[in-house]
């Protein structure tokens, strides 16, 4: 059946699309200025100031000196690992804690929530972190980058809210068939919440390949270094200065490249994140109660 | 409520009982360990400790002591090598001292987070070398040896470093303010130093064409911006440096003002933005080439960063900076680079220069008190003073980097000059120690890159001898304020300069007119307390004065 629409309804529409596809422009279109830069000669984006539509002279010299770095491959498969092993125990900690405290009857529910949410706005600072992660026995090694920061307060809390959403009548079906907490969490919980953990999933996900702090005060062997880490080093010694001024096959890797480099590691970082959205998305679309029977 | 009670306090005792388990904390005496290093030394030390006149021998003998080394690992060589246990010539120095030394790398760029977490947290390696150490600890070494996070060195420097000694006793430019040693430094004699690297920087092709030869009086370098906004469309001839660039001597030396302290010829301690008349004269050229189009009208708003890429691009003719990276960026965008000579006033002045080539180059290594083997530390870090020592610093491994040449001279061999996988500018990071405390031999004669390519050491040492350079108005380097002096004139100065700068841009700029020269501008620095700051350096000036007579 076709509805047939009022003129504010259509004149609604159209603003409406206008306003949304110019921000959307906006957003895309800095991603789009990295992109074709990257592509660009040296010479040309030191001294280009506007607007790219294309590559101002197409060249792979940007690429060509940051896949050259031989850590780069090991960058890629330390954030990976890190990535995978941080998501996965990262998410295992929040549900856990999230449906914890989404529990009416937790003992203490209400000084353990403050005590976690006090952590979100007060925190020890970088040298008492760091000495209680030396002292742990976690320095030099890659659980460094993941015991610490297991858990979000944040997301943690987005989560139990989302918990708590769920009616109670599941839990207490599920209880009447003789499920403990374990498998009321992991059999009913978490597919119905399946949106939220999607996202909370992206967060951690992302947190993970862009982190390189940690790593850096952290890490004593350079194999373990992860991708952001590894590209800082590469625009750094990019940007340092040519002190002899011989002029020689290696010279290229001096102050003319420091632009170019920076826009080729934006890309070199983003694009793989770019790759796996679009199949987190569909979970964002559709509601949180997907799945289940409401009621 | 009785339950609740039950168990809060059994929750209370559980807690109670995990924070009495606590780890142990390891805290180090610093004295520990000397005691029995004493006695364990004894076979390495050839005589009894008693000043001048000890001679250390390497190899150390008896077992192989290992210490941590805390250096950043330089960019060049970090995708060559992923440690320079890697490079040659720290290997050979190893092996011709007997020690072990483990490198320890920060991430390049968080040098200083990383070592203030590494000084926090008490576990420190033996050695650091980092150049900002005293800016970085707050204190300075003072404070470090106070607070008993390094060693204080003066009781160790006499008797384990018999090499490094002689070059820095009674030297004031290698102790802390208060007359101690903490750290071993690059040393270099001031008369075989490499000459200034900043430089004014144009174009060849633009000097070529406009006839003119290295312009070298203030007439002849107008002309040339003159020729420049005449014959060239959309360039602008020149443009100033940021605030805190260190080449602005370039231009106020034009003028006999040196854009620091520095004394005149009366004797009188001056500081070049508030030198009177010449300052003055040297604010009026600056306006005149603003109001031509000489200067580029974005000045203000340029960072290094913009004013490189503009000249790279052909957008500006002439920038102030370091000659040999202009060079490489020149070369890069497609043209050569051409520097000027001092810029003398006229035909017939001076001009005067405010090179200061300190024996104290930096690279400030400490021993810190985590260090269980200080004497074997001070003895490895001494090695780099000896003759064997700083030629394997200076030019890598002998026989297979350079050999000496019939006239007893180094030499480098294709493997340093031609090495296949990376240029010499990274070689020089990978078969050499090219940051380390050492006894420096200038760049000129061992930096593998300038030594390779001729053309480029010709470039460097451009202009180097010219006769009507001089440095008369300079302070000399052994004037010294204490650090109450010192702490005192820099409040003073910090809002001084900042203001002289403010004012510089508004002068030049033509926002006030230069009339109002002596009015406000001086009368606004004077209100400022300049004269306390001048007379404590006038003090300090004095002061060295008569000790040098005394001499």
């Amino acid at each position: 059946m076709i509805e047939s629409r009022s003129f504010a309804e259509r004149l609604f529409d159209i603003i409406n699309v206008m306003l949304i596809g110019t921000l959307s422009l906006v957003f895309i279109y800095p991603l789009y200025y990295c992109l074709m830069a990257s592509f660009s000669e040296p010479a040309n984006v030191l001294s280009n100031i506007g607007l790219y539509w294309r590559p101002l002279g197409f060249s792979l010299d940007g690429y060509k000196v940051v896949f050259n770095n031989p850590n780069i491959i090991n960058g890629y498969i330390n954030t990976t690992i890190n990535l995978v092993i941080g998501t996965s125990f990262c998410m295992l900690m929040t549900t856990i804690g999230a449906y914890a405290l989404s529990r009416r009857n937790l003992y203490f529910k209400r000084i353990i929530t403050f005590f976690v949410v006090f952590t979100m706005y007060f925190g020890g600072g970088l040298i008492p972190t760091y000495l209680v992660v030396k002292g742990v026995g976690l320095y030099n090694s890659r659980w460094a980058l993941i015991l610490p920061s297991a858990i979000s307060t944040w997301n943690l809390i987005v989560l139990k809210t989302g918990f708590q959403r769920v009616p109670l009548s599941l839990n207490e079906s599920a209880v009447i068939d003789g499920a403990n907490d374990f498998t009321i969490l992991f059999r009913i919980m978490i597919p119905v919440s399946k949106a939220t953990i999607a996202v909370i999933t992206l967060f951690y996900a992302v947190s993970y390949w862009n982190s390189w702090f940690a790593a850096s005060i952290y890490l004593r062997e350079r194999k373990l270094y992860p991708l952001q880490l590894v590209l800082r080093e590469i625009l750094i010694s990019n940007t340092v200065a040519n002190t002899s001024g011989v002029i020689d096959a290696n010279m290229s890797e001096s102050s003319l490249m420091g632009e170019l480099i920076r826009y080729c590691s934006i890309i070199v970082s983003t694009v793989p994140i770019l790759c796996i959205y679009p199949f987190v998305q569909k979970y964002f679309v559709k509601g949180i109660m997907m799945g289940s029977i409401k009621g | 409520m009785k339950k609740m009670i039950k168990v809060l306090s059994f929750t209370l005792a559980l807690a109670l009982l995990f924070s009495a388990c606590s780890a142990e904390n390891k805290v180090d005496d610093p004295n520990a360990g000397t005691a029995d290093q004493v006695a364990d030394n004894t076979k390495t030390a050839t005589t009894s400790p008693t000043g001048e006149g000890t001679t250390v021998t390497y190899p150390f003998e008896g077992e192989t002591v290992t210490l941590t080394y805390w250096t950043s690992l330089h960019p060049n060589a970090a995708s060559y090598i992923s440690s320079y246990a890697e490079n040659e010539a720290w290997q050979k120095v190893m092996k011709d001292t007997n020690v072990n030394i483990e490198f320890e790398h920060p991430a390049a760029g968080q040098e200083k987070t990383t070592l203030s977490l590494l000084i926090s947290s008490g576990d420190m390696p033996d050695i650091i070398q980092y150049g900002s150490f005293s800016s970085t600890y707050s204190g300075g070494m003072e404070a470090a040896i106070n607070e008993g996070v390094i060693v204080d060195l003066t009781k160790y420097l006499p008797d384990y470093a018999p090499d490094y000694w002689p070059l820095v006793k009674n030297n004031i430019l290698f102790q802390t303010p208060d007359g101690r040693y903490a750290a071993f430094y690059k040393v270099i004699d001031p008369e075989k130093a490499d000459s200034n690297w900043r430089k004014m920087v144009t174009r060849k092709d633009f000097l070529t064409e406009a006839g003119i030869k290295g312009p070298d009086t203030l007439a002849e370098l107008e002309a040339y911006f003159q020729w420049v906004i005449d014959n060239k469309k959309d360039v602008v001839p020149f443009t100033l440096p940021i605030a805190s660039s260190s080449c602005w001597p370039l231009l106020t030396g034009i003028f006999d003002v040196i854009d620091n302290w520095y004394v005149d010829l009366d004797g009188k301690v001056q500081w070049g933005r508030a030198a009177g008349e010449n300052y003055l004269e040297y604010l009026t050229t600056m306006r005149k080439w603003y109001e031509k189009g000489y200067i580029s009208k974005d000045w203000t708003t340029m960072v290094e960063a913009d004013y490189k890429a503009a000249y790279a691009s052909g957008k500006i003719a002439m920038i102030l900076g370091s000659g040999a990276d202009l060079r490489t960026l020149a070369a890069s965008a497609g043209f050569e680079a051409q520097t000027l000579p001092y810029i003398k006033r006229d035909e017939n002045s001076m001009y005067h220069a405010d090179i200061i080539t300190s024996p104290n180059q930096g690279d400030s290594t400490v021993i810190t008190t985590s260090c269980k083997n200080v004497e074997v530390a001070v003895k490895f870090l001494n090695y780099a003073y000896t003759k064997e020592g700083y030629m394997t610093y200076n030019y890598g491994v002998e026989g297979l980097s350079w050999n000496y040449d019939a006239k007893g001279n180094p030499v480098y061999t294709d493997h340093m000059l031609k090495p296949e996988e990376f240029g010499t500018e990274n070689a020089n990071y990978i078969y050499r120690i090219h940051f380390a405390p050492k006894y420096l031999i200038a760049d000129r004669l061992s930096h593998p890159s300038l030594l390779s390519d001729p053309e480029s050491l010709e470039f460097k040492a451009q202009w180097d001898n010219d006769p009507k350079v001089d440095s008369v108005l300079r302070l000399p380097v052994g004037v010294q304020l204490t650090s109450d002096e010192s702490a005192k004139r820099s409040s003073i100065m910090t809002d001084i300069s900042t203001y002289a700068m403010e004012m510089q841009a508004r002068y030049i700029n033509g926002e006030i007119p230069l009339s109002t020269y002596e009015s406000e501008y001086l009368a606004t620095i004077k209100s400022m307390k300049f004269e306390e700051a001048r007379e404590i350096t006038q003090a300090a000036y004095d002061r060295y004065m008569a000790n040098a007579s005394k001499k």
